[in-house]
């Protein structure tokens, strides 16, 4: 019986996969970890970045990369060329260790992001000029899978991508605060991301972050002790202040 | 053991080489420095190391050029073919400069004075062969080991010689800025040591337990030995590459990717056996049995690149060069052999940055993006000092940098704030002044927003237009109007403008910006 069971147990331990599909994953923001399974970015997947209206798009796709550029990894970013450099950097990210590639015409568009693929480890890629077919993209995903990079579809419109994303973050914009009718400045937003996907996260996860906050940084709103690691956490959600308390005042004109 | 040397020095090789004269000034740069600069140039004040806009500044007359390796290669071809007539043991490591060993040739010559002189002559001759290029001043040194030579050729004129055992005495008064380790040489400067003989006679054991083997290799040179490792020796058994060329190559790019793939053969062959090679030879055969035999020396060990490199600056030498020498055939046989070799260590990676090879990788992949879509294709950041969103930073092509050194240098924060800049947050969307959008602020009435000259708004902003949208939307809250004037003692230049915050109904958050009488979109809080 005890040989059985030591050659049951060795048997485990030959199968066990050499490096668990946990460990293979890319750092993200504290606030942002717990929300994710595995508590980050899992290597060579899509994620996809969205947002009501197209807003806060840009905002969520710097602060879900720049952990990863802090780490000592290098990134780039394709088709967006309105990136706005000085809030990449207060989101964290170290753009000394950043390309920026422009608009990239649809037929180069999967060679670039291949090359690209070999250096960095998060190809963050803007929506297309023109939609990008399903052979390209198979070749850009497998590239993404064999080297364990990540990549960030970065306000693609809906089913513009061939294939369904592993990670998909929604942003809505809730409130600006700080700038009020001819007053103040614009100071902090906070933002309601809902995290959904497959492998884990199934079932959609809401949180509020602050996008930025005073400070140009992400933050969560009132983290709560709900949030812990490995727990399912349907919803996440801290107290909505009233608009008052956030110094939107609403005078009248 | 030090082995006495003969050195070739063509002085400022990488301008001359690009057929320039030495009596226009012209500069070499290389990553917007200054790399080799004409005397006439000199004379104005530019140094080596020197920025591109300081240079230029200090003489606008200036011809700027771009470094052209290959090119400085295949024009010092035949001052190798000379001085491997003299011996076959020529070693290169940079165009512009060779050494050879002298005992053999020394004896043959009477000397070492008469085989200096008789180099020199003769690679000037050769040079001056050379159709439509100007004068170029060969200086040869001789002393024991190549440190000593190369400084000796740097100061002969046109020839020198430092007598057997004389070479530390030479070496002594030289300030310490010969030597090749910038950053090393500043520390020693800042503890109070100016020159060579002052390293040289540091106690050897407090310099390595203080400077580890940097210091090492400094000191040793200070006193006049060689700066080969001494460990270094020839490989204990064959670890020689060949390939043979099958139909028969003519073309230089494809003996080139030949040699870029028997590069790397020799790399795993090296690597396998825990080899790092300092000394290479490559040899070229032709159908026809002519040969070419090249020794190449880096001291940090050759990488495949730096090996694939060096064979094609042989090649496109041998391949291109008069009708008397060059080859009648292709290229039937390629073999590179790795003639002296030591112990790889590895390398010792920055302890701050250890970023070198993701930052090699990423230069490389930045090199086949731009090949795919042109060279600016590819940006990097670079910070500036500027008020508007857009102007804190500015792009430089990724091609032009060297991403390796940058990497292990954080874009350094302004010491102070830019006055006048926007508050935090930064807007994540910002346009170029280019191709920005007009808009259109309209007050309740419908009327156009106006800021006074005095920097008030006219009336309180109601509804915002922007190009491309089909419907205006209400504004929910505003702030500023922020002026700014500047560049007002520059006409061209001279701008003034007003800033806004605006934030719409729909919660998105804008930065509009009143330039010349109309409203356009600066940046967007996305």
């Amino acid at each position: 019986m005890a040989d059985r069971r030591a050659a049951a147990l060795l048997l485990q331990e030959r199968v066990r996969p050499v490096s668990l599909a946990e460990e293979r994953v890319l750092e993200v923001h504290p606030a942002l970890a717990g929300l994710l399974p595995n508590r980050g970015l899992r290597r060579g997947t899509a994620v996809a970045v969205s947002g009501s209206a197209n807003a806060a798009v840009t905002s969520a796709a710097l602060a879900l990369i720049a952990p990863v550029t802090a780490a000592g990894s290098w990134a780039a970013v394709v088709g967006l060329p309105q990136l706005g450099l000085a809030a990449a950097e207060e989101l964290g990210l170290a753009l000394e260790r950043l390309l920026l590639i422009g608009p990239v015409p649809a037929e180069q568009w999967a060679a670039t992001v291949v090359a690209l693929l070999e250096a960095v480890d998060v190809v963050v890629v803007g929506p297309p000029p023109s939609r990008i077919g399903a052979g390209p993209a198979r070749r850009v995903l497998a590239r993404v899978r064999e080297r364990g990079a990540v990549l960030v579809l970065a306000g693609w419109p809906e089913r513009s991508w061939p294939d369904r994303a592993e990670l998909t973050l929604h942003a809505r914009p809730l409130a600006w605060s700080g700038i009020g009718r001819g007053h103040g400045y614009l100071q902090a937003r906070q933002v309601e991301l809902t995290i959904s996907g497959r492998h884990g996260a199934d079932m959609a996860r809401i949180a509020r972050f602050w996008m930025p906050n005073a400070h140009g940084r992400f933050a969560l709103v009132e983290p709560t002790a709900a949030v812990s690691a490995g727990e399912r956490v349907n919803r996440v959600v801290a107290p909505v202040p009233a608009p008052a308390e956030l110094g939107l005042a609403q005078q009248s004109a | 053991m030090t082995v006495r040397t003969l050195v070739i020095w063509c002085a400022d090789w990488p301008v001359l080489a690009l057929g320039r004269s030495a009596e226009r000034p012209a500069a070499v740069l290389q990553a917007n420095r200054v790399v080799a600069a004409t005397e006439a140039a000199r004379v104005e004040g530019v140094t080596v190391g020197m920025g591109r806009r300081d240079a230029q500044r200090r003489c606008p007359s200036m011809e700027i050029l771009e470094r052209d390796l290959d090119r400085e290669a295949r024009a010092f071809e035949p001052v190798v073919a000379v001085a491997s007539s003299f011996t076959p043991w020529v070693e290169q490591s940079w165009p512009g400069s060779c050494a050879l060993p002298t005992r053999g040739p020394s004896r043959y010559f009477g000397g070492d004075e008469a085989l200096a002189t008789a180099v020199q002559a003769r690679v000037e001759e050769a040079l001056a062969l050379q159709a439509g290029r100007s004068q170029v001043a060969v200086q040869v040194g001789v002393a024991d080991g190549s440190f000593a030579a190369r400084l000796a050729a740097r100061a002969a004129d046109p020839t020198m010689v430092v007598g057997p055992g004389q070479s530390a005495a030479f070496l002594a008064p030289l300030p310490l800025s010969v030597l090749p380790y910038p950053a090393l040489v500043d520390v020693l400067q800042r503890l109070g040591l100016d020159t060579l003989g002052e390293l040289a006679a540091l106690a050897p054991a407090a310099v390595l337990g203080r400077f580890a083997r940097p210091g090492q290799v400094a000191q040793r040179l200070a006193q006049g030995f060689d700066d080969q490792p001494l460990d270094a020796r020839p490989p204990p058994v064959d670890l020689s590459v060949t390939m043979e060329l099958d139909p028969p190559v003519e073309r230089i790019d494809q003996a080139a990717f030949a040699a870029k793939s028997l590069a790397d053969r020799l790399w795993s062959v090296l690597d396998d056996a825990g080899w790092s090679c300092l000394r290479l030879a490559v040899e070229a055969e032709t159908e026809h049995g002519e040969q070419l035999l090249r020794l190449w020396r880096h001291e940090g060990g050759l990488t495949p690149g730096a090996m694939a490199e060096r064979v094609r600056w042989q090649l496109e030498g041998w391949l291109t060069d008069g009708p008397a020498r060059q080859p009648t055939g292709g290229l039937t046989r390629l073999s590179l052999v790795p003639d002296q070799v030591l112990p790889a260590r590895g390398r010792q990676l920055g302890f701050w940055g250890g970023q070198s090879e993701a930052a090699g990788r990423a230069a490389r992949a930045a090199s086949r993006v731009a090949a795919l879509l042109g060279p600016e294709a590819v940006q990097v950041v670079q910070r500036r000092g500027g008020r508007g969103p857009g102007e804190q930073f500015c792009l430089l092509a990724a091609t032009a940098v060297d991403l390796v050194e940058r990497a292990n240098q954080p874009l350094a924060p302004l010491a102070v704030p830019w006055p006048g800049h926007l508050p935090i947050p930064s807007p994540a969307m910002v346009w170029d002044d280019k191709d920005r959008p007009h808009a259109r602020l309209q007050d309740g009435t419908g009327a156009p927003v106006r800021v006074s000259g005095r920097g008030e708004l006219g009336h309180d902003p109601h509804q915002l237009w922007v190009q491309g949208w089909s419907d205006p939307v209400v504004v929910a809250a505003w702030s500023g109007p922020w002026p700014v004037e500047e560049r007002w003692w520059d006409g061209a230049n001279h701008r003034r403008l007003a800033r806004l915050q605006i934030v719409l109904e729909d919660g998105s958050a804008w930065l509009l910006v009143l330039q010349g009488g109309q409203w356009w979109v600066g940046a967007r809080y996305d």
